[in-house]
């Protein structure tokens, strides 16, 4: 098992009468990646601001390296607790070349040794010709891997990213993914990134904190958030999917306006309750032979497949992908739907899990 | 938000700030606690009788008629000129703000001497038409409002230009798309959204009128500033003086007031190049009438005085390189510096402090630095030479029990005095511009540099200083123009005999020595054109 980087325990952030962090926990492993992804205003970014020192916590703890830095009273200042921050914005400095940024914080070192780590850093993140441009003279993606190689030069005990990509346009977000994937990876550096993107989240980070109003909702793998979601606001946040009215009966059997959907042994002493299940698009395959119909109320375009919004007979909405080259149906017909649930989340209506079940 | 607080030696930035908001708000509170002074009924019973009510009705009637007057020229100006095309107009639109150049006192005794019974225009007057009589007289009420009207309807022009050119374009062109004719749009759209940008234009113009000295002295208007110059040194009576200007100030403040509330409605959403829009061209008698209408302001209120003031001065070349002019151009220039020196760094040093340190007295102490720009340079004056006289008394009196000291006042009536009220009361200018200047640097570079351990004078050194000598250059630069153009204060606080260009320009206008004037005023001119192209680069 390897070291743990940072521990936050019971956070409490509050600002005026505003909780911004509601007892917020979480804890890194060294070397791994990990990221808070939420809307925006959850207080994700409050959480990382108070990690680097930025803020002071009204209550619980920070520890990073088994050393406290943040706690009701007691705030060791960023420049103490050995970490990094990647800005949204970058903060590169504009009156300084390529190699001052970098260089800014390890100016304490001697000059020969700056210089051959700046030149290190320059290499690594490919921009070793850009050593004496300026910041405005360079791209977006140029821009952030000096950001990152100023962040790195110190030896961060951690980095924090906040937004990394929300600066660039969506084509180059995709190519610079994965180039800053790599180059964390490459430094071995813990990292926590903060982003409102899913695609970010799933493609960066080994693991995932969805936070929602001031709280982290539930930590996990990509996977587990978005196949076994804990809570309805974790559902609703990742991916896109419809919520079906059921009832279990005496069987321990799902019952809802599409028929049974599946049967549990242990969901017979649950017989009676009003649960909702989450349905994945992927969940609802259009079949025109099916006898189960639904009325098309938008259709959505999208490339490789189109995007269903069906209106069942009680008015409850769900979702279906078809491929872009299966013929259109337009918007008012009724067409045949088939369930094919490979696993069901199903939900109390007051939004706690009740279980989860392979089918 | 709650920050880093105690890594920054904030205790020192606190008094600093705090040292120089009072600075500021002393001479301001003694000019409002003069009522506390013996009142000196003889001499207000000589102010009610003779001049109380005459320099309310004047300094009203001043005032509502600029206002106006600025308002038809500057507003009409500023939208002919962004949203039309005529001929001249590509450059109109940048020369109409050469007017702020000529300071309207120098307007004042150009317009004064073409039109006196010697000057040319009533002596042509006399020969082809027999009489002069039909040439209004400009030595009156009306006279002061067109000739300050004239000086200042740059800023209307300006603010409103920026109004209509940002802010409302796309409703403005919404407007048109939906049908509207140019009127109404102009009438019922232009007009109410920038309203803030007017408001605040027609403040800056009301607090320039009330602060006016030059103008109104030359015309013989009875205004607020005379009768205190008149009451100070006419009776000798500084408390009387400094309880006839709390009135002035209380309404000063009312419009600094209002003009501060009026920025908050000034929202820019566009940064593009305001000046190279192209307009919608007019055709025929439209397009003539607009390019002489603007004309006619430009050559009355820049180009007719800038030549006469030339005339005048090669009636009389070789004063160009007389001791006499070269000494009040130093003067000058000492004076500038010295004031816009002190300025700039009081400036910064607000500013910086309420960027360190995060708290709320600081904005407040910053927002409370800035106030001198409210005050009317007469009213400056009679506070600080209340306070200088009381220290000085204090002074001497401990010089005299230690050292047997016998001579006279060491502070009132010298430089420092004089700097040091010039300071106080163009701090708001170079503040605005280094606030400015450091609103366009992020705050995340500061947390980059915390993250390093660079604090207080390392960040300001590694950080700030950089990407803000630009602005605290642009800042210093404004407020040494602005202090060799001011008059009242200047006049009323120098030392003895001690003449700059403004001053050398009152003593010489108040004889009715057009003529000599002239070259005082025209390097005041030749000075006060430098900041318009740095503005004009801004702009564009």
């Amino acid at each position: 098992m390897s070291r743990t980087v940072l521990e936050v325990k019971d956070l409490q952030f509050r600002i005026g009468l505003h909780t911004v962090l509601n007892s917020v926990s979480l804890t890194l492993r060294e070397g791994s990646i990990s990221c808070l992804l939420g809307p925006s205003g959850c207080g994700k970014t409050t959480l990382l601001r108070c990690i680097a020192g930025f803020e002071e916590v009204d209550d619980g703890s920070i520890i990073l390296n088994q050393k406290l830095v943040s706690s009701r009273d007691r705030s060791i200042p960023p420049e103490k607790r050995k970490i990094g921050v990647l800005f949204q914005d970058y903060a590169l400095f504009p009156h300084m070349t390529v190699a001052d940024n970098i260089g800014f914080g390890i100016r304490h070192l001697p000059k020969s040794e700056r210089q051959e780590k700046i030149r290190h850093l320059l290499q690594s993140v490919d921009l070793l010709s850009y050593e004496m441009r300026f910041p405005h003279e360079l791209s977006g993606g140029q821009q952030q891997r000096v950001a990152l190689a100023r962040a790195l030069a110190p030896e961060p005990e951690l980095l924090l990213l906040d937004e990394p990509f929300s600066n660039l346009d969506q084509s180059l977000r995709e190519k610079l993914k994965h180039e800053l994937k790599v180059l964390l990876e490459t430094f071995a550096v813990t990292a926590l990134i903060v982003t409102h993107n899913q695609d970010e989240a799933f493609d960066m980070a080994d693991e995932i904190g969805v936070m929602a109003a001031g709280r982290i909702v539930q930590w996990g793998s990509a996977y587990d958030l978005y196949h076994r979601p804990k809570s309805r606001v974790v559902a609703e946040f990742l991916g896109t999917g419809a919520f079906l009215p059921a009832t279990i009966d005496p069987k321990g059997c799902l019952e809802s306006e599409l028929g049974e959907l599946v049967c549990a042994e242990d969901m017979k002493n649950l017989r009676g309750n009003q649960v909702t299940v989450l349905l994945r698009p992927d969940d609802i395959v259009h079949d025109d032979e099916s006898p189960s119909r639904a009325l098309v109320k938008r259709v959505a375009f999208r490339g490789m497949y189109r995007i269903y919004t069906l209106a069942l007979p009680s008015g409850a909405e769900i979702q279906c992908f078809t491929s872009s080259h299966h013929e259109i149906h337009s918007v008012g017909t009724l067409i045949g739907i088939r369930l094919d649930l490979k696993h069901a989340v199903i939900l109390h209506r007051e939004e706690t899990l009740v279980e989860e079940m392979e089918s | 938000m709650k920050a880093n607080k105690r890594h920054f030696q904030s205790k020192s930035w606190l008094f600093l700030s705090f040292g120089i908001a009072g600075l500021v708000l002393t001479p301001i509170l003694v000019v409002l606690g003069s009522w506390l002074l013996p009142v000196q009924m003889p001499h207000w019973q000589h102010l009610m009788e003779h001049l109380l009510l005459s320099l309310v009705w004047q300094t009203g009637a001043l005032l509502v008629g600029v206002c106006l007057l600025t308002f038809l020229i500057g507003v009409t100006l500023a939208w002919l000129c962004s949203q039309y095309r005529f001929p001249g107009s590509a450059w109109l639109k940048r020369g109409l703000i050469l007017p702020f150049a000529i300071p309207a006192y120098v307007s004042a005794f150009v317009f004064v001497g073409l039109l006196d019974y010697s000057g040319p225009l009533r002596t042509g007057a006399r020969i082809f038409f027999g009489s002069d009589a039909w040439i209004p007289e400009i030595r009156s009420l009306p006279g002061g409002i067109f000739i300050l009207s004239l000086a200042l309807f740059p800023y209307v022009y300006v603010l409103s230009f920026d109004a209509f050119s940002t802010q409302g374009r796309s409703s403005l062109e919404a407007a048109r798309s939906l049908g509207s004719s140019s009127f109404s749009v102009f009438y019922r759209l232009a007009i109410s959204f920038a309203r803030p940008w007017i408001a605040g234009a027609l403040c800056l113009v009301s607090l320039e009128v009330l602060n006016d000295f030059g103008t109104v002295s030359i015309v013989g208007v009875n205004s607020f500033t005379t009768a205190i110059y008149k009451v100070w040194f006419g009776f000798f009576s500084p408390t009387t003086a400094a309880q006839l200007s709390s009135f002035l100030v209380i309404l000063a403040f009312l419009i600094f007031y209002v003009e501060q509330r009026s920025r908050q409605g000034h929202r820019y959403t566009s940064s593009t190049n305001l000046l190279q829009r192209q307009g919608i061209p007019l055709r025929g008698m439209q397009a003539l009438g607009a390019s002489f209408y603007a004309l006619t302001v430009f050559v009355l209120a820049f180009l007719l005085p800038l030549a006469q003031l030339l005339v005048w001065v090669f009636m009389d070349p070789w004063a160009i390189f007389s001791l006499e002019l070269a000494q009040i151009l130093f003067h000058s220039l000492v004076l500038g510096i010295l004031a816009a020196s002190l300025a700039t760094l009081a400036a910064l040093i607000v500013c910086l402090a309420a960027r360190y340190v995060p708290r709320k007295s600081l904005r407040r102490s910053q927002q409370i630095a800035q106030l001198g720009y409210g005050i009317p340079g007469s009213v400056m004056a009679i506070g600080i030479f209340l306070v200088m006289v009381r220290i000085d008394h204090g002074l001497v009196g401990i010089l005299e029990k230690l050292f047997d000291y016998t001579g006279p006042l060491l502070l009132t009536g010298t430089i420092l005095s004089m700097v040091v009220a010039l300071g106080i009361r163009f701090l708001a200018v170079a503040s605005s511009s280094i606030d400015a200047g450091l609103t366009r640097i992020s705050t995340r570079l500061d947390e980059v540099g915390q993250l390093y351990g660079t604090y207080g004078w390392q960040q300001f050194r590694l950080i700030h200083w950089p990407l803000l000598k630009g602005s605290i250059a642009s800042g210093f630069f404004l407020v040494f123009v602005d202090v060799i153009k001011e008059m009242p204060l200047t006049l009323m606080t120098r030392p003895f005999g001690w003449d700059s260009l403004s001053v050398r320009i009152y003593g010489l206008t108040s004889e009715g020595e057009w003529q000599r004037a002239a070259l005082p005023a025209l390097c005041l001119v030749l000075i006060g054109m430098i900041p318009l192209f740095l503005f004009q680069q801004k702009r564009s």
